[in-house]
C-alpha cells in the first residue's frame, strides 16, 4: 500500500513546477523501492500462503516428505527476498545522496546518472534471485545466467559511488555528523558491494556460501551501509523533525565509535568465512577462537554507539538549541519551511522554478559566506 | 485553499482530473501488485504442470466442464453489466447505474454459487484434498497436487470475487444516496477495474484448469 | 459532462467477442493437440485478456502511465516464469566443457 501511495503521489501530486528531473534524488530512490515493493512483496505474500495451505492441509507443495519441490519454493521466496534487500539499501542510498551535495555544497555530481540507477537496480535487482541458489541443486546453465546477472547489478550501485565520490571532489567539505555517517557509508558499501562480486562468482560462491563471509558481506552493506546512512539522515534531519539541534561533539563522537566498532565486528568474519567458518553455527573448533573473540569485542563497541545517539538525541529534543529552517543551508524544499513544520507542510503550496541542488545559483539565498578562494 | 473541499475535488489536488488520474493510477499499481499475488500461484502450478503433464492432464478430466463453461460466460456478462454501469455514471444515468451494479452483483453471486456447487461436487466425487482424496490411477500426488492447486488457486478467487460483490454493494449503497455524478463517479470507476481483473484472472484459470481435461475424456 | 471514450457499442461487440473467444478455446479444447493444447488455451485466454483490460478497463484510452504501469506488471510476471523455468528445463542439459 506504502508503494501505491509513493508511486500515485509521485507521478501526479507534484508541486508546481517540479517536473521529474527537479525532484530531489531521494524521491527517485524512493519511487525505485516503491516499484520494488509493489512488485516483490506479493509473491512473498503468495508463497507463504502456500506453506500456510501445506502445513494445515498436509498437502505437499514445497515439502519433500508430502511429495512437493523445495527448489520451488527457494525459487519463490528468493524472488521476494533478494529485490527486499534493493528496498533496503536503496532509501539509504537517498539519504546518502541528500547529505552529500548538502554538505560539500556542491550539486549532485551527474544527476541523471544517479536517478537512472536507481531505476536499474530496481529493475536488475529483480533478474538475480538465483545467486541465492547456486548449490541448492538447480541446473548449471541457470546458475550461470544468473551469476551473470549478478554482476550486472554491481554497476548502477558503483556508478552511484563514483558519482558521490565525485561530488566530494572540489567541494566546500565541512565534517558535520551527517556527513560523517554518509562518507562511512561509501567506504564501507563499496567494501560490502565488492564482496558480492566475489559471491556472484560461482567458483568461489561454493566454497564461501553459507560460511561468515556471506555474514560479513551482507552486515557491510546493511549496518556498514544502511543504518549509517539510517543515523546519518536522523541527524541531518533531525533539526527539521524536532526543531532542535542535537550535540555535535558528543554525536561526533558516537559516530566514530559506531564506525570503528562496526568494522572490528565485522571484518574478522571475512576471514572466518573464507577460513571455512560456516554460518549459523554456536559452537566452533579452537581455531576460530581468536576471530571470534574480536568480532564479539567489535560487537560491545558498535552497540555502545547505538545507544549514545539514543540518549543525546531524546536529551536534545527538550534541551538542545532551537533550530532554524534552514540549520544546515542545504537547498530542498524541506529547509523552506518552518522546524518543526506545521500540519499541511506548507502555508502555501511552493512553485519549484529551479533545479535542484543548485548552491551556486542559491547562494544569496541560503546565506552562503562567499569565500575568497575558489 | 480559497473553496472548501468537495468529494469531486479535495484539498491536495489542483484539478478533478488529477484527482482522478491520480486515483487511477493508484487502482492500476495495486492491481499490478494482484498479477503478482496470482502469478506466483501460476508460477507455481506451471513449474508442477511441466514436470507432470499427465498427471495434470488426469486431474483435468475430472473437472466439472459444463459448469466451469457456464461459469466463464457468466463472469463476461458480469463483465459487460460492470462496464455499463460505468458507462451510465459517465453519461448521468443514474437509474441505470443501480440497475447494472445490481445485476453485476447478482450475475458475480451467480457464479459464486456455481463455484461452491462444483466444489461441493469434487467433494462427493472424493477429489478434494485433505478432505476426502481417492485416487486410484498412476501418479496418484501429482494427480492430487493439482487438485491442491485448482482449489488453492480458484479458492482465492472466489474470494477475491466476494471481496468484489462486498465492494459493489458498497458503490451501489453510495450511489443511491446520491454521492455520484457525470463529473465524478472516480470510486465506481476503481470499482470496476477490480471487477474487469477478477474476470481476467478467471479466463486463465479456465484456460489452465478446464480446457487441457476437455480432450482426455 | 464528458463524452465518453467508449461506446455502448463498442462494449457490446467487446462482450460478444469474449463469448465467441470463449466458445472458440472450448470447442478447440476437445481435440487433442498434445502439448500445444495449453500453449493454444493461455493464447485465446490471453486474447481474451487484452480485449478486457483494452475495452472494459479503458487501458487503450488512459494515458500512457497507465499502459506502462500494466505492461509492466505482465512484463514481470514473465520474468518470473520465464527465470523459474529456465531452471527447471535446463535440469536434463549436459555441458559439456571440451576435455575428455
Amino acid at each position: 500500500m506504502t508503494g501505491v501511495n509513493f508511486i500515485a503521489t509521485i507521478h501526479r501530486m507534484r508541486a508546481p513546477g517540479l517536473t521529474w528531473f527537479r525532484l530531489p534524488i531521494f524521491i527517485w530512490s524512493m519511487y525505485a523501492t516503491s516499484l520494488i515493493f509493489v512488485l516483490a512483496t506479493p509473491v512473498l505474500a503468495i508463497t507463504l500462503l502456500m506453506i500456510a495451505v501445506e502445513r494445515i492441509a498436509q498437502v505437499g507443495i514445497f515439502d519433500p516428505a508430502l511429495g512437493g519441490d523445495p527448489v520451488l519454493f527457494q525459487h519463490m521466496f528468493w524472488f521476494y527476498s533478494h529485490p527486499a534487500v534493493y528496498i533496503m539499501v536503496l532509501p539509504a542510498m537517498a539519504v546518502v545522496s541528500e547529505i552529500i551535495p548538502a554538505f560539500a555544497r556542491k550539486p549532485l555530481f551527474g544527476y541523471k546518472a544517479v536517478a537512472f540507477s536507481s531505476m536499474g537496480i530496481a529493475v536488475l535487482g529483480f533478474l538475480v534471485w538465483g545467486h541465492h541458489m547456486f548449490v541448492a541443486g538447480t541446473s548449471i546453465y541457470s546458475a550461470m545466467a544468473f551469476s551473470l546477472l549478478s554482476y550486472f547489478v554491481a554497476i548502477p550501485s558503483a556508478i552511484k559511488v563514483f558519482n558521490w565520490t565525485a561530488t566530494i571532489y572540489k567541494g566546500s567539505v565541512s565534517w558535520d555528523t551527517p556527513m560523517l555517517y554518509a562518507i562511512g557509508f561509501v567506504g564501507l558499501f563499496t567494501i560490502g558491494g565488492m564482496t558480492g562480486l566475489f559471491l556472484a562468482a560461482l567458483g568461489l560462491d561454493v566454497h564461501v556460501t553459507d560460511t561468515y563471509f556471506v555474514i560479513a558481506h551482507f552486515h557491510y552493506i546493511m549496518v556498514g551501509g544502511t543504518v549509517m546512512a539510517y543515523l546519518g539522515g536522523v541527524h541531518y534531519w533531525w533539526p527539521k523533525i524536532s526543531g532542535r539541534m542535537y550535540p555535535e561533539g558528543i554525536a561526533k563522537l558516537s559516530a566514530l565509535t559506531v564506525f570503528l566498532g562496526f568494522n572490528l565486528t565485522f571484518f574478522p568474519q571475512f576471514v572466518l568465512g573464507y577460513l571455512g567458518m560456516p554460518r549459523r553455527y554456536a559452537a566452533y573448533p579452537e581455531e576460530f577462537q581468536m576471530l571470534n573473540v574480536l568480532s564479539t569485542a567489535g560487537a560491545s563497541i558498535l552497540g555502545f554507539g547505538y545507544v549514545m545517539p539514543l540518549f543525546y538525541l531524546l536529551w536534545s529534543w527538550k534541551y538542545g538549541k532551537e533550530a532554524e529552517p534552514n540549520p544546515w543551508r542545504a537547498t530542498g524544499l524541506e529547509w523552506k519551511t518552518p522546524s518543526p513544520p506545521p500540519k499541511h507542510n506548507f502555508e502555501v503550496t511552493p512553485t519549484v522554478n529551479y533545479r535542484p541542488y543548485d548552491y551556486e545559483a542559491m547562494r544569496e539565498e541560503l546565506g552562503l559566506v562567499r569565500t575568497s578562494h575558489s | 485553499m480559497s473553496e472548501p473541499a468537495t468529494l469531486e475535488l479535495r484539498e491536495q489536488f489542483a484539478t478533478p482530473e488529477q484527482q482522478r488520474e491520480t486515483a487511477s493510477i493508484g487502482m492500476w499499481v495495486f492491481l499490478i501488485t494482484e498479477v503478482m499475488l496470482f502469478g506466483g500461484l501460476f508460477t507455481a502450478f506451471t513449474v508442477y504442470r511441466l514436470s507432470h503433464p499427465m498427471a495434470f492432464d488426469a486431474g483435468s478430466a475430472h473437472m466439472e466442464f459444463l459448469l466451469g463453461g457456464i461459469n466463464t460466460a457468466v463472469l463476461i456478462c458480469s463483465s459487460y453489466t460492470m462496464a455499463l454501469a460505468i458507462h451510465s455514471a459517465a453519461t448521468g444515468k443514474e437509474q441505470r447505474v443501480v440497475l447494472f451494479l445490481l445485476a453485476t452483483m447478482v450475475i458475480g453471486a451467480v457464479f459464486l454459487g456455481i463455484k461452491f456447487t462444483e466444489y461441493y461436487l469434487h467433494f462427493q466425487d472424493h477429489k478434494a484434498p485433505a478432505l476426502w482424496f481417492d485416487y486410484s490411477g498412476p501418479q496418484a500426488p501429482y494427480v492430487q497436487m493439482f487438485f491442491v492447486f485448482y482449489f488453492l488457486m480458484t479458492g482465492l478467487h472466489a474470494l477475491h470475487m466476494t471481496v468484489g460483490i462486498g465492494i459493489l454493494s458498497v458503490l451501489l449503497f453510495r450511489t443511491l444516496l446520491g454521492s455520484f455524478s457525470a463529473e465524478y463517479y472516480t470510486p465506481l470507476e476503481l470499482g470496476g477495474l477490480y471487477w474487469h481483473f477478477i474476470d481476467i484472472v478467471w479466463v486463465f484459470l479456465y484456460a489452465i484448469f478446464y480446457i487441457p481435461g476437455l480432450h482426455v475424456r | 459532462m464528458k463524452e465518453p471514450a467508449i461506446s455502448i457499442k463498442t462494449y457490446t461487440w467487446t462482450f460478444l467477442a469474449l463469448l465467441a473467444l470463449a466458445l472458440a478455446t472450448t470447442l478447440i479444447g476437445f481435440l487433442d493437440l498434445g502439448p500445444f493444447s495449453m500453449v493454444i488455451a493461455v493464447t485465446i485466454a490471453t486474447a481474451k485478456a487484452i480485449l478486457i483490460a483494452f475495452f472494459f478497463m479503458h487501458a487503450l484510452y488512459e494515458s500512457k502511465v497507465i499502459r506502462v504501469i500494466l505492461a509492466g506488471g505482465i512484463i514481470w510476471f514473465l520474468i518470473m516464469v520465464s527465470l523459474t523455468l529456465g531452471d527447471y528445463m535446463t535440469r536434463g542439459w549436459v555441458l559439456n566443457l571440451g576435455g575428455k
